[in-house]
């Protein structure tokens, strides 16, 4: 499938500006994260733990795959886009909010931890996921492409809703997770999958495994996108 | 420049499209006319990729269609579209970012034209206007094919007279493919050159507007008169009341005998006729 590149781009751009929902609410939690680490720190609190306010950025990685999807695809296609820039355009736009998420995950990560680690540990999605242990740029690039295949599973599952087999992936979702969870068997095949998308000691193995999903999940987008009604 | 072969578009177990061939070429304004539930959207959807065909071939400009394949040269925006709930000229520029060929000169001075307050955001204009404003975008794209789909929809008789004057300029300035779907069919008839009749998923008619100008007429008489003048005629309807007879033709103008009247018959007329909206016996 060729790809225009300006057409994509001018649609990674109309995207970026029709995000202010998903602006608005990472906004805000951001906002109410830094209200209170300032409040914990102006009291002089000792906490038992202290939330990274860059966690918060996630709720960006979260929403934006859920409106572009829903909302902006057909209103860019009433305006005479084509599907195939709509596919390339919406990979722009979370290749750039992955980037920044990521990077201001970690930078509010940094400035959290040498100005309030005193109050507290500082509970951190990267630190806990064991990201930091290679250094920060490494840590970069896993989180990067992590957020990365996390948009674009959202963004996948989001325009398979107006399908009935977006629903029948729903339950099987809820299934997958509810019967695999008390199944040891089963579960150790759960284990196995989150520990090669997120807790793999091995940075390139962690990263080429989200590559591989992001791909094959984007891939089978394109089905949707198909049949996707304008 | 669109080509149908054979095509058909079923939705369940419902035929939308059945084994429709069809030929347009380019710089022509085309009218597309049929009643609700006829096939027009589904056939100018069929043209823009906006779906796939069940069986056939779409092709515009010699290559295949499909709704991964949706042609560059295709601008088409339905008119109950939804849009983005921006300010009218914020619209017109994201339009121009999606569109290589469009014409930002020719749509500024639209909005002129028609007063449409470009400070406005789309949901506080009325739904007239909305509509125009569509049909605007579609116009000012000087891609090689525009589809107009109901473009007159919620336009009072100003608003439609404007219309067809945007439409005959934008035509003049830039010569290409236009296909206006319509059920106002007698004032179609003043910019249109071609026009298309379908009806139950096929086309049942494609010729110019002369044509139908030149071949279209009924003829008015006693019915006993009337039926041997009729043979070897196309009559395409026929109305009976109190033993008169109006017979609808399409075909070459005859002799008449003195009892009987003969008059052209409009585009309405014909189309009503040729849809078998208009026949109490045949």
């Amino acid at each position: 499938m060729s790809i225009n590149f300006n057409k994509a781009w001018a649609i990674s751009k109309i995207n970026f500006r029709h995000l202010k929902a998903a602006y608005i609410i990472t906004g805000c939690l951001l906002l109410v994260g830094i209200a209170n680490l300032i409040l914990i720190m102006t009291a002089a609190n000792i906490t038992n733990g202290i939330v990274d306010p860059g966690n918060y950025a996630y709720a960006a990685a979260i929403f934006a795959p859920i409106f572009i999807p829903a909302i902006n695809f057909k209103k860019i296609m009433h305006l005479n886009g084509k599907k195939t820039d709509f596919y390339w355009g919406a990979l722009f736009n979370y290749v750039i909010i992955a980037a920044v998420v990521s990077f201001f995950e970690i930078l509010l990560y940094i400035v959290t931890k040498n100005t309030c680690s005193s109050y507290g540990h500082v509970l951190d999605i990267v630190q806990a996921f064991g990201w930091f242990s290679h250094g920060i740029v490494p840590a970069f690039f896993q989180q990067f492409f992590f957020i990365l295949l996390l948009e674009i599973f959202i963004h996948t599952l989001t325009a398979m809703q107006t399908f009935w087999f977006g629903w029948v992936t729903d339950v099987a979702l809820v299934a997958v997770i509810s019967v695999f969870t008390p199944i040891p068997v089963l579960r150790s095949a759960l284990v196995w999958f989150f520990y090669m998308i997120i807790f793999n000691p091995t940075v390139m193995i962690q990263i080429i495994s989200c590559i591989v999903l992001s791909a094959f999940l984007y891939a089978l987008y394109l089905l949707v996108l198909k049949k996707q009604r304008i | 420049m669109v080509h149908f072969e054979e095509v058909t578009k079923c939705y369940q177990h419902t035929k939308a499209l059945d084994h429709v061939t069809l030929d347009l070429k380019e710089n022509k304004i085309y009218c597309l006319l049929g009643r609700n539930g006829a096939g027009k959207t589904t056939l100018l959807k069929l043209i823009a990729g906006h779906i796939n065909a069940s069986a056939g071939k779409v092709e515009v400009g010699g290559s295949p269609v499909s709704t991964l394949k949706m042609p560059e040269c295709v601008n088409f925006i339905e008119s109950r579209a939804t849009q983005f709930n921006v300010k009218v000229e914020r619209l017109l520029q994201t339009a121009k970012e999606l569109d290589d060929d469009f014409d930002m000169a020719f749509a500024q001075e639209m909005l002129q034209k028609f007063q449409l307050d470009k400070k406005k955001k789309y949901n506080q204009l009325s739904f007239g206007m909305q509509t125009m404003l569509t049909t605007l975008i579609s116009l000012a794209s000087n891609s090689k094919v525009v589809i107009l789909d109901e473009p007159v929809l919620g336009f009072d008789a100003i608003m439609r007279s404007q219309f067809y004057e945007l439409l005959t300029d934008s035509f003049e300035n830039h010569p290409r493919l236009i296909i206006v779907s319509t059920h106002l069919i007698d004032e179609i008839a003043k910019s249109a050159q071609e026009l298309i009749i379908i009806d139950q998923g096929k086309i049942l008619f494609q010729s110019t507007i002369n044509d139908v100008d030149e071949k279209a007429y009924s003829i008015t008489g006693m019915s006993k008169d009337l039926t041997p003048v009729l043979s070897g005629l196309h009559v395409i309807g026929q109305k009976t009341i109190g033993g008169f007879t109006t017979a609808y033709i399409y075909d070459k103008h005859i002799e008449i005998p003195s009892n009987l009247t003969t008059q052209p018959l409009g585009l309405q007329e014909f189309f009503i006729n040729m849809v078998g909206g208009n026949t109490n016996e045949h």
